[in-house]
């Protein structure tokens, strides 16, 4: 495990320090002799973000969000965050509401069938359940390889296929 | 493998790990608990679809208690991440009582034969 935390932290620091891949620190060193206007508004904006919010927290925030450019990994790292927490929430209001449909399933399930639901809005449910899970789950898959060194190349390329996967796993599911 | 250099005198260093405290009451160190951890995720992946094959109340006895403690180390995270610190002990006190009505839930809708997997297939039934 220590080994490919090593190779790991070794890469990212290659792919920032060469500036390349997904990962690239985009901002020029603050002692650059070159200050190009790009480097000036990172300046401008990291003085503002300091000025505001890093008293307001009374601490700094790593990575200072104000003054790099996101890289892909933000969203689809977010989105697996995202997901699990939508799902938690399922979770934890499907539970407990578990101990008042109880005995009442029957009608509840007589009440749905027999009502008119317009079927884009049943799709739409099924969707707002089924997406979150398949994102979830696949990317969840993807995050253990990383656990075990595995799949950081082709990063791009990758993200692409399990966003791709993940509609189409989901669409699967709606039609089951 | 660790490159070792050669030709300089500079070479890797190797520290014993340090001990880890454990945490929480169980008493388990943080990386035997990491390690719990993505054991039960891909035991998820074989009980998930597992339990909608075969719809069996041992199965979803499985996929409750599964579901519940993955979802309930997930939100760990996402609360030490995100909670302000005042804030966090009620937060986890609410996480905790979440889990377990989440997963008594579960278990109560088992025991009235309306099983997880029954009641979304129910669900998902409804085509129009
Ligand atoms: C078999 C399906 C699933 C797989 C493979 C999976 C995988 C994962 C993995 C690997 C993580 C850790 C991410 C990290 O290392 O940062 C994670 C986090 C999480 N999962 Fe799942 N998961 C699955 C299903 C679920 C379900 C059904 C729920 C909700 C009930 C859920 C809720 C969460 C939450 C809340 C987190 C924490 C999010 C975070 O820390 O960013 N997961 N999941």
């Amino acid at each position: 495990m220590s080994i490919t935390l090593f190779q790991l932290n070794r890469q990212l620091l290659t792919r920032a320090l060469t500036r390349t891949g997904p990962l690239a620190i985009r901002q020029q060193k603050a002692t650059s002799s070159t200050v190009t206007p790009e480097v000036a508004n990172y300046r401008t904006k990291s003085a503002e973000w300091v000025a505001t919010n890093e008293n307001k927290f009374k601490r700094p925030i790593s990575p200072h969000i104000a003054i790099y450019r996101f890289p892909f990994q933000v969203f689809t790292s977010g989105f697996h965050r995202l997901t699990g927490v939508m799902l938690n929430t399922m979770l934890y209001t499907a539970g407990p509401l578990a101990f008042l449909a109880t005995g009442h399933s029957a009608e509840i399930l007589h009440y749905i069938y027999t009502s008119d639901i317009p079927s884009w809005f049943i799709f739409s449910v099924k969707m707002f359940i089924a997406l979150p899970f398949s994102y979830h789950t696949i990317n969840g898959i993807r995050h253990m390889a990383w656990d075990t060194g595995a799949g950081f190349e082709q990063y791009e390329k990758i993200s692409a296929a399990v966003i791709l996967l993940s509609f189409v796993l989901a669409a699967g599911l709606t039609q089951l | 493998m660790i490159p070792t250099t050669t030709g300089t005198h500079i070479q890797p260093v190797y520290l014993p790990h340090p001990q880890q405290p454990s945490i929480g009451l169980s008493g388990l160190s943080r990386t035997d608990h990491w390690k719990i951890e993505r054991v039960i995720i891909v035991a998820m992946l074989a009980i998930i679809p597992g339990s909608f094959v075969f719809d069996s109340i041992l199965m979803n006895y499985f996929l409750a208690a599964s579901l519940a403690i993955h979802a309930h180390w997930g939100m760990d995270t996402v609360l030490i991440d995100y909670c302000p610190r005042k804030a966090l002990r009620l937060a986890n006190a609410i996480r905790y009582l979440l889990t377990v009505l989440s997963f008594l839930g579960l278990c109560y809708l088992n025991c009235n034969h309306m099983a997880l997997t029954k009641a979304l297939k129910a669900l998902w039934s409804i085509i129009y």
